[in-house]
């Protein structure tokens, strides 16, 4: 070191700290001039949105044969670019896709955008920004929050002829095709399918347990069963990251037959009613921890398995049952590079046989929509090829056949809300190739709730406070939970009860802040 | 060196030991994964050593319809372990060169004008240039996405290598200017001063003289823009679109969070894209030597 | 010849005009989000909100619990990544056979993308397949594979490891070219003197690496407080929300929560937290103010 440099005098020190503070002065400036611009437009309060959706359960059950009105597509008078957001599955076959479609459509071009791993973070700044692509996946919780803001458009507003799709639809399903505020069909179905009870048979059988599992009960039952015998360390998994939600529920119908009306967590106010002894979440958490501490039949790193992980360690042998799993897994779990292939299959779900399932849609943006009536028209092309009927890549409802959502199912066992696409015989032996049995699924696709999504309603708040079923960031009640499974939280009775009240009042926050 | 005594000799290659281990496992570890088949990295106990070792993974990311076939061969007709956007991933490497070699090339560049200006030139207002230029990137970059891809939609560079290029020199100059600043600062100015004197411009005395002695600095912010650059994952995702413009960090990340990819494809795909990296640092290190031998005379 | 003005602007536009375009553009922006209240999920139209943003944080144990696991994470990673890469250029210095080779090897981590990175420490601690949990029970140090993820500590530690792993080589690289770049007479002068190794160390060595210690030390600060891929990809801030640091909460409140305003107040919170931390380290290290030759 040299001592040659002087230290830079007390006077421009200041100056320099003055340079600064001018710039947070225009910085604030600028800030001023962004808080002056026009309001957003105002968004519907909530409460309208549960008369909503009440009238539209309502319309869905009456309706039988929606309006028909003119199906042939005008011409487009310009050509035009449509971007298609998925997320990064099957990006080869969503590639492919796309090749066949414009190779039939030459007078306009689809093109597909990966929106990556974090899907729903980066479809929201695009959404943001101003930017959002012209049609994209929306599961549940992102269709409401993007209907919710008036970001995403019905797409029967400007062809009504997309609510004839809902009667292909199984009835149970119907509901997610329509949004809740404006009662019209959004978007076409790019997959739906029940979180099922996965299981090991090989497991079972060695253990001399013959048949599947009739309850919860006799999960854990057999569970202990398959520990004992030194099968399986802990034989249950379950699918944690975003099959969180679905994991409570399951449980809690497995005990609770979903009757119309039957809430299990909340009413119709959306005040919290779980918050006590002996409702159905609370002894599904009991279950839960009773198997994880005393059986120790669960492992404390339950909470390691996202898809790929239980998908894996059910086809490898280090879990036996999963009680929500996605039913295109069970393929995955029997591929044969993995040690059980072939002895993974499912069952209904234990005790009364009802299960939630996932419904993701292809949905559109109100900003497509604004840019005039070749790109509405070209997006509703894009949307019937995907998830509608089509021949050679042009819609025909009458004669065609669902394209894209039979190759879905025959590549990968993706399944369908289509009646027409999960009986057809090519596509039940293709299931059956992938040791997926189409009959237990079927059976399972009759008794499936909407109660995952609409116990009573989803608010914008819901995925934030349960966890997100598309996301693996957010949740208040997962991080919570995870506390009984590192140990700061005991499995007594009253911790469960004051985990309850602390997430019940954690609700009730949000509700406030969102001004409800 | 004077650290250099016979005596601690053992006692080095023992720290070598170590530093090598510490550096080489998860590298083996990776290496090891993508030779393994998806039935071989799942089962318990794993293989130290892949007990059948085979380049299929290397393969299938540069020939996707050989790994097509090949898993039809093995009776998984429905099944593609291989996610579609590998078939990008030889872009993807020559993209991530580019726009690293770009970036790096441009840090070069005006890192060491600006830091020349910024310490040698005597002018008011270098120190809160100096200050502001830090500042603007102390904020975390996850929050700033938004404002980020406004200004790139704006300017209409959305989707182009342009556009990653512009953020990522965003993303290194301050910490280039910073590290060059502290190194001229710890030279003495004699010589310039004594040039300056005698007539030579400031843009002779930056080639002639400051230049040769802070290489070292500069090999070192080359090397750390184009690595910044190179593994940056969140905004180059953000900002592109097509096989045009992505990246590889792009493309692994969105073949990781395929649900049932095999990971030893990824494993592959790591190693490949340590590939440049490593040659990088090969290729600047001959000059990383000789700019400290130059420097080490003064 | 070109005048001073004009030299001064043709050095500086080039770094400069990208800082200011990308760096204080979003800085104005976060400064307005953190004082409105900008909450995309509520039907409340966007409007000054003054410091209820910062109250609201306050407030949120959430916050509390991310403020935390940042500084723990900051605690085990900056003093760890310094004394690393300070000990592996002190063996990179050394003039041993072969030593040339391990410069090259010391550099290597660095152009692993972080994402992979993190996938390979993921794999490595794996619950069931991982090879750490078969090295420990054929240590004999546990006798059953345990789910190190799902353990506060352990999972915040793994976290950190892929963190220091990706993040030693730049450091190194700086200490070495200071290292590198000492005058020979400074040492000399010091062995005349009768030093012994660690005075030599401590009056040659530290005294002239001061000021890139204090680089290494605010870099490998920014990084433990911006550290985020390794987040994502190995944990995703559990368990129970132990590891959920400063900028995955970011993440959360702004894509996931969709409130710009509290994720606002969180970056200028940030900011203001490194700045102090910088101004710290400036007075730690008895370095006076920035030094500059003016």
């Amino acid at each position: 070191m040299s001592g040659q440099e002087k230290v830079v005098s007390r006077r421009k020190f200041l100056g320099a700290v003055g340079g600064l503070a001018a710039a947070t002065v225009v910085g604030w400036g600028l800030a001023g001039y962004y808080a002056a611009q026009p309001p957003r437009e105002v968004v519907r309060t909530v409460t309208q949105t549960q008369t909503v959706t009440q009238t539209v359960t309502q319309t869905v059950g009456v309706t039988t044969t929606p309006p028909t009105t003119t199906a042939t597509l005008p011409p487009l008078s310009k050509f035009v670019d449509i971007e298609w957001g998925i997320w990064s599955w099957g990006v080869e076959l969503c590639n492919d896709n796309a090749r066949i479609f414009n190779e039939n459509n030459t007078d306009m071009k689809l093109h597909v955008t990966d929106l990556g791993a974090n899907y729903m973070a980066n479809l929201f700044a695009r959404y943001a920004a101003g930017d959002p692509p012209d049609i994209y996946y929306a599961t549940p919780d992102i269709a409401y929050v993007v209907q919710y803001r008036k970001w995403a458009a019905d797409i029967e507003d400007y062809f009504p002829e997309a609510r004839r799709y809902l009667d292909d639809i199984y009835p149970g399903m119907r509901e997610f095709y329509i949004n809740p505020f404006t009662g019209k069909v959004h978007g076409l179905c790019y997959w739906a399918g029940p979180y099922v009870f996965a299981y090991n048979k090989r497991h079972l059988s060695e253990a001399g347990i013959g048949a599947p599992p009739k309850n919860y009960e006799e999960v854990a039952e057999q569970a202990r069963i398959i520990k004992q015998k030194g099968i399986c360390e802990y034989p249950i998994g379950a699918l944690w990251s975003w099959g969180f939600p679905a994991l409570w529920y399951n449980i809690m119908l497995g005990y609770h037959e979903p009757k119309p009306g039957t809430r299990f967590l909340f009413d119709e106010d959306l005040n919290p009613i779980f918050d006590d002894r002996g409702t159905p979440f609370f002894e599904a958490i009991k279950w839960l921890l009773e198997r994880v501490v005393v059986d120790k039949t669960i492992s404390p790193g339950i909470r390691e398995y996202d898809e790929s992980g239980i998908t894996t360690a059910l086809g490898s042998g280090t879990v036996t049952f999963c009680p929500n799993l996605p039913d295109y897994d069970i393929a995955g779990a029997n591929v044969p590079e993995l040690k059980e292939s072939g002895n993974i299959t499912m069952c209904l779900n234990p005790g009364t046989g009802y299960a939630v399932y996932h419904p993701t849609n292809y949905s559109t943006s109100t900003r497509c929509m604004e840019k005039g009536r070749d790109n509405q028209i070209a997006v509703w092309r894009v949307m019937q090829f995907l998830g509608g009927k089509t021949t050679n890549a042009r819609p025909d409802f009458e004669r065609g056949e669902y394209f894209v959502c039979n190759r879905l199912i025959r590549q990968y066992g993706v399944t369908s809300a289509y009646r027409p696409v999960m009986e057809d015989p090519t596509n039940k032996e293709v299931l059956r190739k992938l040791k997926i049995d189409p009959d237990l699924l079927l059976a399972q696709y009759e008794k499936l709730t909407t109660i995952l999504w609409r116990d009573p309603v989803l608010t914008p708040w819901w995925a934030d406070w349960f966890s997100s079923p598309s996301s693996e960031a957010g949740g208040r009640v997962k991080p919570k939970f995870e506390e009984f499974l590192t140990g700061a939280r005991s499995y007594s009775d009253a911790d469960i009860l004051n985990f309850l009240k602390e997430i019940a009042e954690d609700w009730k926050r949000a509700k406030k802040e969102a001004g409800m | 060196m004077a650290l250099n005594t016979k005596k601690s000799n053992l006692g080095l290659y023992i720290a070598a030991l170590i530093v090598v281990i510490w550096i080489v496992f998860p590298i083996y570890w990776m290496i090891n994964l993508s030779v393994q088949t998806e039935k071989e990295i799942y089962s318990v106990p794993p293989y130290y050593i892949p007990p059948n070792p085979n380049i299929n993974n290397y393969w299938f990311i540069f020939d996707i319809d050989a790994a097509v076939k090949y898993f039809l061969e093995q009776g998984m007709s429905l099944f593609l372990f291989i996610p579609g956007s590998i078939k990008d991933f030889p872009r993807a490497i020559l993209n991530s060169v580019i726009i690293a070699g770009v970036v790096m090339i441009y840090n070069l560049i005006a890192g060491t004008l600006g830091s020349f200006a910024l310490t040698r030139i005597r002018f008011k207002g270098a120190m809160p240039l100096f200050y502001l230029s830090i500042v603007g990137r102390l904020l975390p970059p996850v929050v700033i996405a938004v404002p980020y891809y406004v200004i790139i939609r704006s300017i209409g560079l959305l989707d182009t290598l342009w556009s990653v290029i512009m953020v990522h020199i965003m993303f290194t100059m301050p910490f280039t200017i910073w590290i060059l600043n502290t190194y001229l600062l710890g030279i003495p100015t004699d010589i310039e001063d004594a040039a300056r004197v005698d007539g030579y411009s400031y843009f002779e005395i930056l080639r002639k003289i400051t230049f040769p002695i802070i290489k070292p600095a500069i090999v070192a912010i080359a090397i750390t823009s184009f690595m910044i650059s190179y593994g940056e994952f969140f905004y180059a995702l953000l900002l592109t679109k097509t096989a045009a413009s992505r990246t590889i960090p792009v493309i692994i990340g969105s073949a990781m969070s395929e649900p049932r990819v095999v990971k030893g494809l990824i494993c592959a795909m790591g190693v490949l894209a340590m590939i440049p990296a490593m040659a990088i640092i090969i290729i600047f290190r001959r000059y990383l030597i000789r700019g400290l031998v130059a420097g080490a005379v003064k | 010849m070109v005048s001073k003005t004009a030299t001064l602007f043709i050095c500086l536009i080039p770094a400069l005009t990208p800082l200011f375009l990308f760096g204080f553009y979003p800085l104005t922006y976060a400064f307005y989000l953190s004082f409105t209240f900008y909450n995309l999920k509520t039907p409340i139209e966007p409007y000054f909100y003054g410091l209820g943003n910062y109250f609201a944080l306050s407030e949120d144990p959430v916050f509390i619990r991310a403020l935390q696991a940042t500084g723990l994470f900051a605690l085990i990673t900056v003093p760890l990544i310094t004394l690393i890469s300070l000990g592996q250029a002190l063996l990179l210095a050394s003039q041993f056979k072969g030593v040339k080779y391990l410069q090259v090897l010391a550099l290597l981590p660095w152009g692993i993308p972080l994402v992979v990175s993190s996938t390979v420490y993921r794999l490595f601690f794996d619950f069931n397949f991982g090879l750490f949990n078969d090295l420990m029970v054929k240590l004999g140090v546990i006798n059953q594979y345990v789910s190190w993820l799902s353990m506060p500590w352990s999972a915040l530690f793994i976290v950190a490891l892929a963190h220091i792993w990706v993040n030693t080589p730049l450091p190194t690289l700086l200490i070495l070219a200071g290292i590198q770049s000492i005058p020979k007479e400074l040492y000399e002068a010091a062995y005349i003197d009768g030093a012994k190794t660690f005075a030599r160390f401590k009056m040659v060595t530290w005294n002239w690496l001061r000021p890139i210690m204090l680089i290494v030390l605010v870099y490998s600060s920014l990084s433990a407080l911006w550290c985020f891929d390794p987040i994502y990809v190995i944990t995703a801030g559990g368990p129970a929300d132990f590891t959920k640091l400063i900028t995955f909460y970011t993440y959360e409140k702004m894509f996931s929560y969709l409130n710009f305003g509290h994720a606002g107040a969180i970056t200028i919170l940030i900011l203001g937290l490194t700045g102090l931390l910088i101004y710290a380290y400036f007075r730690a290290l008895r370095l006076g103010r920035v030094r500059l030759r003016v």
